[in-house]
């Protein structure tokens, strides 16, 4: 059920990172509102800042990375609160899973440790009780044999089920929202549709950020389309999908194969590179690569705007 | 049309360390029993998860991993037993383009020189002036200018960095690309961009590729024919059309059932996944069909037997239940 209270308020958030070839423009002035028990999904491709917009969420930016802007969850602003006190809402009440689960677990611990070691810290919860709990968690996310699964390492797992122990791990504190970056990308497909029902069967909050439309399509509620640091297009899921009015999400829509298709027949394209965000262009950065750029949109930024019910894209021609 | 690539009972196998410093190494069977013809000109998609043996398959075309069992032959020749001077006319028609386009490029080399290598091998009476003209007519083929070729792969995106390895390995105009994952690294955008490229590429050449990928709808797209790895063993092979849109062997189906679309409508009414589990280690593979672990519709005789590959016309399928689940 979507509450019509909103958990996380963003506004006007941009990251920067400080490099040698110049300030990087990650992510501009990105403005959304999450509902209790929505279904976020932000779609881009590589380098949109899709991945760094969550991390600034979160104050895991790297350490040439600075945040401007207001997020407010639960009362409070994420990015006016003192690392201390962050730390205790990340992997409390938000909780976060990567792409790779090899990577985000420690190969020298047993999951049991792992696991337990969140309800020690963040909840108080002594090693038995801890431990009851870590098993029945997984349980939960359908790990065969939760008890055995503790004493095991991260190595003697499959991916998928690798994949099972972060989603675990990051529902023990029972967060009021969770963040997927790219849960399904290392995965096999069989194995994403499972991950996939798995984290729809949830009831929480949640943020999917990923580049696969069928994932997408299965997954959310509501949509975001990043390009170049930007929100470029946001509404419902089925109105993107039946409608996308950006010419990039249309453009990307096009690209991917459908089953429909003639085979062979050369796939739509969108021609050219995305930006070099170290050089800021006046503009809509997507004009470069639009079939439809009129000399204003190489002069004038378009801002997001509401199109529809719930709906908002930021381009000077897109049509209600 | 010419068979260029005939594999028969292909099996590699790997020998990995065994527990401990004298336990004797525990093979790994990679490859069992494969086998499939290629034409010229034709494109064979090879689709299946990770460790099914795709890459393998690849290396073992390209004659880079020996074969423990059957043989790969080249233009009716055996490559295990073809001489030097055969050898290098075969690696001269025979190509790869790779995954990860930045690691497969050196990077202490220009575009330029990279594209030119296999002409400096393979042509070693060429000039510099007609090496620069290939290399120029080369990259301007894939869609790059060739002003940049005194530029360094990391000067490229990724997507301009798999159009240099395309032209490397298109530049002696050979008879067959394998193309072992060619647009997984890539952007959405940029898949198209080299998709188009191979397929534009194949009808202007004449070139046979075979596509191997973990994509299904890329495969689709490109593909004449489709080959179904499960475990190292292929457990189906035939026309694109066919084998997509009446897949036989049950992972066939799951894998083909599995594929996300882009329909928030068909998406969110999927119930619940279509296959249980993950594929068993290739150390310990099951008996009989390697499937059956994961199978709906196992039996004991698939534990007991194996099933070898069953042709019905030019549509094969290794399962013992085909023909009534069908």
């Amino acid at each position: 059920m979507i509450a019509e209270t909103p958990v996380l308020t963003v506004d006007a958030l941009s990251v920067d990172f400080a490099t040698p070839d110049g300030t990087v423009a990650a992510v501009r002035e990105v403005d959304f509102e999450l509902m209790s028990g929505e279904r976020l999904g932000v779609l881009g491709e590589s380098g949109c800042g899709k991945s760094q917009l969550f991390l600034a969420l979160l104050g895991l930016l790297a350490p040439n990375g600075r945040a401007r802007g207001h997020a407010r969850f639960a009362g409070q602003d994420l990015l006016a609160l003192p690392a201390a006190a962050l730390r205790r809402l990340r992997g409390n009440r938000i909780a976060m899973v990567f792409q790779d689960p090899m990577t985000a677990l420690n190969p020298y611990l047993t999951i049991g440790t792992q696991l337990t070691e969140v309800l020690t810290v963040h909840r108080g919860l002594g090693s038995s009780a801890a431990r009851q709990d870590a098993a029945a968690m997984l349980g939960r996310v359908g790990l065969p044999e939760p008890v055995r699964t503790l004493e095991r390492y991260p190595h003697e797992l499959s991916g998928g089920m690798r994949q099972r122990v972060l989603i675990a791990m990051a529902l023990l504190c029972d967060p009021e929202l969770l963040i997927a970056d790219e849960p399904t990308t290392a995965l096999d497909v069989t194995v994403q549709g499972q991950i996939v029902a798995l984290l729809r069967s949830l009831d929480i909050t949640q943020i999917l950020i990923t580049h696969d439309f069928g994932v997408l399509a299965g997954f959310c509620h509501r949509v975001l389309v990043m390009y170049a640091g930007r929100i470029v297009e946001s509404g419902a899921v089925r109105e993107i999908f039946r409608r996308p009015r950006h010419p990039y999400t249309r453009g990307l829509m096009r690209a991917i194969p459908h089953l429909e298709q003639t085979p062979r027949a050369p796939l739509a394209t969108i021609a050219g590179q995305p930006p070099d965000l170290a050089r800021a262009a006046p503009g809509c950065a997507f004009a470069p690569r639009c079939e439809l750029a009129e000399p204003r949109c190489r002069v004038e930024r378009p801002l997001p705007r509401a199109i529809a019910a719930g709906a908002t894209v930021a381009c000077h021609l897109a049509e209600p | 049309m010419t068979t260029l690539l005939d594999v028969r009972d292909l099996a590699v196998t790997y020998t990995l360390p065994g527990d401990g410093v004298w336990a004797p190494g525990r093979p790994l069977r990679a490859l069992e029993d494969v086998s499939f013809q290629l034409a010229t000109g034709e494109t064979l998609g090879v689709v299946g998860e990770s460790g099914c043996g795709k890459s393998t398959l690849a290396r073992a075309i390209l004659g880079l991993v020996p074969a423990a069992a059957g043989q790969v032959s080249w233009l009716g020749q055996d490559i295990a037993r073809l001489d030097r001077r055969a050898l290098r006319g075969m690696r001269r028609d025979l190509q790869i383009v790779f995954q990860d386009p930045l690691a497969s490029l050196d990077p202490r080399m220009t575009a330029g020189q990279i594209i030119a290598e296999p002409l400096v091998t393979h042509e070693p009476g060429l000039g510099r002036a007609a090496i620069a003209a290939r290399v120029a007519q080369s990259m301007a083929r894939v869609g790059l200018d060739p002003r940049h070729l005194n530029r360094y792969p990391h000067e490229f995106s990724g997507g301009q960095c798999q159009r240099i390895a395309i032209a490397r390995a298109t530049i002696l105009e050979p008879k067959l690309v394998v193309c072992d994952e060619p647009v997984s690294a890539l952007d959405v955008s940029i898949q198209a961009q080299i998709v188009n490229l191979l397929v534009g590429m194949q009808s202007e050449l004449g070139l046979a590729l075979i596509f191997i990928t973990h994509n299904l709808a890329i495969v689709r797209h490109v593909s004449h024919r489709i080959a179904v790895l499960y475990l190292g063993r292929l457990v189906e092979i035939g026309p694109a059309e066919q084998v997509f849109h009446a897949p036989r062997h049950p992972y066939a189906r799951a894998l083909i059932a599995a594929l996300p679309v882009a329909d928030p409508d068909r998406e969110q009414a999927r119930a619940a996944p279509r296959v249980e589990g993950e594929p068993p280690s290739p150390l310990t593979p099951p008996s009989g069909c390697a499937f059956r672990t994961r199978c709906v519709h196992a039996i004991a005789r698939c534990a007991a037997e194996r099933p070898g590959l069953e042709a019905d016309g030019d549509h094969a399928v290794a399962c013992h239940r085909w023909r009534e689940l069908a």
